[in-house]
């Protein structure tokens, strides 16, 4: 109802102002404009606008930052596949280390099969605490592994965030030029081997 | 006392968690161990082979370790097997939700085998005097 109110107002001032500018009276003019700012300047008026404008604000600082960074965007898909890859280094990792901790096992095993000097008897008893317990220590892989997962879902909001903003801003995929780190197999295509680098060199005579 | 010949299930996403916790019951002198990867493929080991104990992760994709639960709870033929969940999920809320939903045992990751053997014993303790 008052937004009604408010329009009637306004058309009315808008009115009030085509008039004097119609008649070429400049007071009325003056008077009908300053009725017409003082309108503008109401409270909710006010904080709408101020909203609008720290709204478009924080818009194109996002428009900056996107176009200072053109990489941002496309870095996203590649540190989701980057942290997917370091959750399948460590389960290799771990499954290397629970390999050998079987081993020893049961080398360890057949140790205590044996007969040995009495004094072997808890030397052999502490190795096998010990070998227990770098195979539990192995369960930072399930938990670093989850806490990953959970980042890398993070990062996947994030990017489908940018993605919608991204048709705004239009950004583009181009070379960076600085070192691209340890290559992640699928996400590095361009990665090569040691034997490819080792042929490579060869092709280069060293 | 455990019957050191049952049949354990051990329920968990990461490969590196199964052998774990299958070697630590190893050490406890539990040899005899099934693995499912999921709730899923749980359920159907469950209904397909006899087993006595189930070690269950929570967060899982597929179907959760509290689904698992549920299922079986609501299965009559599982209803009474015994579960123990192992989990990184630590909030108060999960845990009161896994015991009404009738846990057994409630483990948190990382966890140790002194742990692992306390909440087996009391499991078993508790069955056996409900028994």
């Amino acid at each position: 109802m008052s937004a009604v109110v408010r329009n009637d107002d306004l058309v009315r001032l808008l009115d009030l102002a085509v008039a004097a500018h119609q008649s070429g009276d400049p007071d009325q003019l003056n008077g009908a404009l300053e009725a017409l700012v003082e309108w503008r300047s109401r409270p909710l008026h006010t904080v709408l606008s101020r909203v609008a404008h720290e709204l478009s604000d924080s818009l194109s600082s996002i428009a900056l930052l996107a176009r200072s960074d053109p990489h941002l965007a496309n870095d996203l898909p590649d540190a989701r596949s980057r942290l997917g890859y370091v959750v399948e280094m460590t389960e290799r990792a771990a499954h290397r280390t629970l390999d050998c901790v079987d081993n020893c096992r049961r080398r360890v095993d057949n140790l205590f099969a044996q007969p040995l000097p009495e004094e072997c008897a808890p030397l052999i008893a502490a190795i096998r605490t010990d070998l227990s317990e770098m195979a539990l220590a192995q369960e930072y892989q399930d938990i670093s592994g989850q806490i990953i997962r959970r980042v890398i879902g993070i990062v996947q909001r994030v990017e489908s965030a940018l993605a919608e903003l991204g048709e705004h801003v239009g950004v583009s995929r181009e070379n960076d030029g600085g070192l691209a780190g340890p290559a992640v197999p699928q996400v590095d295509v361009s990665a090569v081997s040691q034997t490819d680098a080792d042929a490579l060199l060869a092709g280069l005579g060293l | 006392m455990m019957d050191k010949n049952m049949n354990i299930l051990i329920v968990d996403d990461f490969s590196t968690m199964r052998r774990i916790v299958k070697n630590l019951l190893n050490d406890l002198g539990f040899t005899k161990t099934g693995e499912a990867e999921d709730g899923n493929s749980a359920l159907a080991y469950l209904r397909s082979t006899p087993c006595d104990f189930v070690v269950t992760d929570w967060n899982m994709p597929g179907m959760t370790g509290i689904e698992l639960l549920k299922a079986i709870r609501a299965d009559a033929a599982l209803a009474k097997l015994p579960v123990l969940m192992v989990t990184a999920e630590a909030k108060r809320e999960q845990i009161i939700e896994a015991a009404q939903a009738g846990v057994n045992g409630y483990i948190i990751k990382p966890f140790t085998a002194a742990t692992l053997q306390e909440k087996l014993n009391k499991i078993f303790e508790r069955l056996a005097a409900a028994a």
